[in-house]
């Protein structure tokens, strides 16, 4: 039960971005399907670099909303390490299943 | 059962001036502490080293077990920052859920709430917003709770409505309180420190506010 609740409490803090990392996933996979492996390398980095523009947007405008989170025991470092884990593991996933059926 | 929580041993300095530098405080189940003290002084600083989200040496036990960071451990510490801290997209429903609260008992205590269980916080005014965040905090499921400014923005009937809440809870539950409402504070506490020139002033007399230069009588 207490996992549960953690869990649906990290997907909140995950909707704070969960947008803006769709339509970066969905771009970087057009690119992949238009172009191949050869720009893997490129739209991985892509991402990552949007995700660290994400981190920094939030922990400047969003950073008073982590004491929410603090309050029910989750920490800022649990916080990121779930979501980035999940939104990276979520973006090579679908990057495979595009390169497999290209 | 009664929890002790302590402070000492805490030094901050932002850009070589000493904010935070004698300091002992002590908190315990049954009792509200009241902690006052002049803009700048630090009491909030001294708060969040508490909870654990400022980094300072510092030596923070409850029942004589160093914590560094307590808020990680739940149940603990709760801490109600000044500003407004829940994210205005959820309901008051997913708020009282997330804490584990009965959002009826609220109702009761609040009737201005009754019907407002499905609003978001976003569409809350500002007043009922800090009641909202104060009463989750003070219920929450915790042996201390911090509260940093809990009158400020609400009308004197909520602020007796509340000072009464914290009565009832302070029997499972340790309160630190800061709020420049000071007239408030004294109200409700029970043991009562003056932050001064970095230091903790445990005060004996309302007169010593005073001599410490926090009021004028």
């Amino acid at each position: 039960m207490q996992l549960l609740k953690k869990i649906r409490i990290i997907i909140t803090f995950y909707r704070n971005f969960l947008l803006p990392s769709v339509i970066v996933t969905a771009c970087c996979l057009a690119l992949f399907r238009e172009y191949g492996f050869g720009i893997f390398v490129a739209i991985f980095w892509l991402k990552i670099a949007t995700l660290v523009i994400t981190w920094h947007f939030i922990n400047s405008y969003k950073k008073k909303e982590y004491y929410y989170y603090q309050n029910l025991g989750i920490s800022k470092a649990l916080l990121w390490s779930v979501t980035l884990i999940f939104d990276i593991a979520l973006f090579i996933f679908l990057a495979v299943q595009t390169y497999k059926f290209k | 059962m009664t929890h002790i929580l302590e402070a000492d041993g805490i030094q901050l300095e932002f850009d070589g001036r000493k904010i935070l530098s004698d300091i002992y405080l002590q908190c315990t189940t049954g009792k509200i502490t009241g902690l006052l003290g002049r803009n700048g002084e630090g009491k909030s600083c001294l708060m969040k080293i508490i909870y654990g989200s400022l980094k300072a040496e510092k030596s923070v036990r409850i029942d004589k077990q160093s914590q560094n960071k307590a808020f990680r451990q739940t149940g603990l510490l709760v801490y109600l920052p000044q500003f407004n801290f829940i994210p205005a997209s959820l309901s008051l429903k997913r708020i009282f859920k997330d804490f584990e609260i009965d959002y009826t008992l609220f109702e009761k205590r609040f009737p201005e709430f009754t019907s407002k269980y499905t609003s978001s916080v976003s569409n809350l005014s500002g007043g009922e917003r800090r009641l909202a965040e104060l009463y989750v905090i003070v219920k929450a499921a915790a042996h201390f709770a911090l509260l940093d400014e809990p009158f400020t923005h609400l009308n004197p009937v909520q602020i007796e409505k509340i000072k009464e809440l914290l009565i009832e809870e302070k029997a499972s539950k340790g309160f630190l309180v800061t709020d420049h409402m000071y007239t408030q504070v004294t109200a409700v506490c029970d043991n009562l420190y003056v932050l001064a020139k970095g230091k903790t002033h445990l005060v004996k007399n309302m007169l010593d506010l005073e001599t410490l230069g926090y009021a004028k009588f």
